[in-house]
């Protein structure tokens, strides 16, 4: 009795969850997970489990302002360029200016911001497409990086610039603990707050938003400014985990941040979605790169891999849907 | 033996005891008449008359429940778009099909190129065009684009690219709607050559002047029912009009509310108002707790005349004043516009409503200001708002979670109503509000309507159905090619001066 209870409360829960994000993606994570457990050894325990996260932590928060992005129908090319300009920036100003190493970071993280105010600003005044707007603005970061880290890699920073990427909290990897922290804060504004409601209704049909008294260059301008600005906490965070300044730490970084939003759900024609599914887009890319690693993949493999999955998670989402709106 | 119901060879195309019925609505009861062969048939009638629903069963988009279509004598069975066009049936929409960054000849030969081994023989195309154009005295280059031509030369090049199959009967709707005098001409003189050449035209329009230059026939629709043919040259504009506007029978006494309160205090004030070359110094004032309409036809300038007031459109001249404040110059999102204004825009779904977003979202999107805690959207009162307004004005839907996309056409109305009601919005803007919402729905919007009416909200309610404003309305400007030409008073109130004013030249 007891038992059958409870089981049909779980369901219900399980259903609310699956409504949320798409089921093809919870597939392809849950599937992941059970065949990793099985085949490759060390997988399934906390310190790993914690690893995933620690890893995927830097595209997570990325992820999470990308997310807002897309959902106003937009797309922010210019992060990847963003988490090299705000690492190089920290580490310059540390080492050639002396500057204390959280006031240091914290520049770091401005300095993405200023790039998402300086993407809003063309894009929400000048109306030009986000695609060509970051484009362009992921070449001059780019660049500028470079000219300001001279086209090395920034080293000889104090022991205290790691901290903040490879310290821990109790148990907790600081990086983790800040995906937490950005997720926590841009949930409660995409949800709870009213420009929340004007990204969807924006990206749901701009017309109507548009009538309904929405500020709409505002909007755009905060949701660049917001993207920048998380990339910019990514980019401190990178960068002090490989304890240096370099103008390119990750290469494609924008596309596997692109790839997690669109995993999780959210639509690339914008004004749908949720930034919990982004959780589950991140984690898929965390579990297979990890357990490809694990199973001793080589890197150029694990990127031929990644493909398909990203076509299969999607292609069975948009099966589900079908049949979903067959039925009802 | 062939029985009284003989095949008339009179006529190339001929309908029978036609008989069509929506939910609630008898669209064409038992019209029989015929169209002969190489004439220019002009079809009136006013909205709802049953114009558009008989050129959808002759274009198969939809099918007829009773009667029978002739065509050259035979009866001729049109189920699907295909067999209308099998039988030589074509109809220009307004939306033309073209593609605007082909060329003219490659557009006309979409499909069925001339070619030359792999290759389009463009040599052969143009040549095709230039006798095709020289017989119709055009002059203009094969290889120009097609989005850079006016609109008439557009609907010109259309028309010869259905002329590239069989084509026997052409069905034009409203063709002129949005052309200027000069384009106009340019239409009709390609259409007076097609018919030179035993081309057979359905033109439908409400722009008298135009079927008593163009037209060789013209019948008559009202409320479904055929009202009868005449040759053009053997009848007056006033029979005419007279014979579209049919009995004075509208049950406006069921909808009009004369217990409302009005008052003689102004609240909206439009001066000399003008935007582009559509609106010619528009002047009337809307009282407080008055509901004005504003009826002319598709392309008389209501919808611009509703944009510029809620500052969508910026005016050329001519001045707004919204309770006592000048707006003229504000931005569209000014305080002093949007704290009075709510606009319900013509098109529903494209400007009115986020189709994938939340019923309750929709409601309340223009209201999380008022709803507003310490920083975050109250959600228990914005329930308890949703939940009133649903209540208030009738949505009818079975969770205020569900995608709005789900709504029948008169609930998504109202969802749109709710949105501004909730905002405490004290100016309504309507445009065609009753528009793809079937009579049920219709007469709810209307009781809401008087309803907001009554608690004090000033509504403006722009729309191309007489009966509707005449129904409704405390007094009714009329438009004409974007002159507001002449404002009734209800106890003026008649279908037919209502008509008269609006498709009959001063």
């Amino acid at each position: 009795m007891m038992n059958q209870q409870a089981h049909s409360s779980a369901g219900r829960i399980f259903t609310r969850v699956l409504s949320v994000v798409n089921i093809g993606v919870y597939a392809i994570l849950l599937v992941m997970v059970v065949f990793f457990s099985l085949f490759a050894k060390g997988f399934f325990s906390f310190a790993n489990i914690i690893n995933i996260i620690r890893q995927v932590a830097i595209v997570g928060i990325a992820a999470f302002g990308q997310a807002f992005v897309l959902i106003i129908g937009g797309i922010d090319l210019s992060i990847g360029s963003i988490i090299g300009l705000s690492g190089v920036t920290a580490a310059i100003l540390i080492r050639d200016f002396g500057i204390a190493v959280p006031v240091a970071l914290l520049c770091g993280v401005l300095a993405g911001t200023l790039v998402g105010l300086i993407n809003g600003l063309v894009v929400a005044r000048l109306n030009i497409p986000p695609i060509i707007t970051t484009l362009g603005t992921y070449t001059i970061v780019r660049g500028l990086s470079n000219l300001i880290a001279g086209g090395m890699s920034v080293f000889g920073l104090p022991a205290s610039y790691k901290i903040l990427g490879t310290g821990y909290i109790s148990v907790f990897p600081i990086p983790v603990v800040m995906m937490l922290v950005v997720l926590a804060v841009l949930y409660l504004v995409l949800n709870h707050m009213p420009f929340g409601r004007y990204v969807y209704a924006i990206g749901n049909n701009s017309k109507s938003a548009r009538i309904s008294g929405i500020n709409i260059p505002r909007v755009k301008q905060l949701v660049f400014i917001i993207s920048g600005t998380v990339a910019g906490i990514a980019g401190v965070i990178l960068s002090s985990r490989l304890d240096s300044g370099q103008a390119v730490p990750i290469t494609n970084f924008e596309m596997d941040v692109i790839t997690a939003v669109v995993l999780g759900g959210i639509s690339i024609t914008g004004g749908k979605g949720r930034i919990m599914g982004v959780v589950i887009g991140v984690l898929i890319i965390g579990v297979l790169q990890n357990g490809l690693i694990l199973k001793n993949v080589l890197f150029y493999s694990q990127m031929v891999i990644k493909g398909p999955i990203l076509l299969l998670a999607i292609g069975l989402d948009m099966l589900t849907k079908k049949s979903v709106a067959r039925l009802t | 033996m062939l029985t009284e119901a003989a095949v008339n060879n009179e006529y190339l195309l001929e309908f029978r005891n036609i008989k069509k019925a929506y939910p609630g609505v008898l669209a064409l009861d038992n019209v029989s008449f015929g169209i002969r062969a190489g004439e220019i048939h002009a079809l009136v009638g006013e909205n709802g008359a049953g114009k558009s629903t008989l050129v959808k069963i002759l274009t198969g988009v939809t099918q007829k429940d009773e009667g029978d279509i002739f065509i050259e004598g035979r009866p001729a069975a049109i189920k699907h778009a295909i067999d209308a066009i099998n039988l030589g049936i074509r109809c220009i929409y307004q939306e033309l099909p073209l593609a605007s960054s082909l060329s003219i000849a490659d557009n006309i030969f979409l499909g069925q190129e001339l070619r030359r081994g792999l290759f389009i023989n463009r040599a052969a195309q143009h040549l095709y065009v230039k006798k095709y154009f020289g017989e119709y005295a055009i002059n203009i280059d094969p290889a120009r684009l097609v989005g850079g031509l006016s609109v008439s030369m557009q609907q010109i090049v259309a028309i010869i690219k259905a002329t590239m199959t069989e084509l026997k009967l052409l069905l034009m709707d409203e063709p002129t709607a949005t052309l200027g005098e000069k384009e106009t001409r340019n239409l009709f003189n390609f259409m007076k050559r097609m018919r030179e050449k035993n081309l057979t035209i359905i033109y439908i329009s409400h722009r008298l002047d135009e079927i008593f230059e163009i037209a060789d026939r013209v019948t008559v629709l009202q409320d479904g029912r055929y009202q009868g043919s005449r040759k053009i040259l053997d009848i007056s504009k006033n029979e005419l009009i007279t014979m579209m506007s049919g009995k004075d029978i509208h049950d406006s006494s069921l909808i009009y509310d004369s217990a409302r309160q009005k008052t003689d205090q102004v609240v909206l004030e439009v001066r000399d108002l003008s935007y582009e070359s559509i609106l010619k110094r528009v002047n009337f004032v809307v009282r407080r707790g008055e509901i004005f309409g504003i009826c002319g036809l598709v392309g008389a300038g209501k919808t611009e005349l509703l944009k510029c007031i809620y500052g969508l459109l910026k005016c050329r001249s001519g001045k707004i004043v919204l309770e006592g404040k000048d707006i003229t110059e504000h931005k569209e999102s000014s305080k002093d516009r949007i704290s009075v204004l709510g606009l319900v825009p013509e098109d529903r779904k494209g400007e009115g409503l986020f189709l994938d977003l939340e019923v309750l979202t929709n409601i309340t999107i223009a209201s999380l200001k008022r709803l507003l805690g310490l920083i975050f959207v109250r959600r228990r009162m914005e329930a308890s708002l949703g939940d009133r307004l649903i209540t208030e004005l009738g949505v009818k839907v079975s969770s205020k979670k569900k995608a709005v996309r789900v709504l029948s056409g008169g609930n998504q109305q109202k969802v749109v109503f709710a949105k501004w009601v909730g905002a405490g919005r004290k100016f309504l803007m309507l445009d065609e509000p009753t528009r793809g919402v079937d009579v049920f729905g219709k007469l709810e919007i209307y009781k809401l309507i008087n309803k907001l009416s009554r608690e004090g909200i000033s509504i403006l309610i722009s729309s191309s159905e007489v009966p509707e404003v005449l129904g409704i309305c405390d007094r009714v400007g009329v438009m004409k090619e974007g002159c507001m030409v002449k404002i009734f008073e209800r106890n003026e109130f008649s279908k037919e001066r209502l008509l008269r004013a609006m498709i009959a030249e001063d």
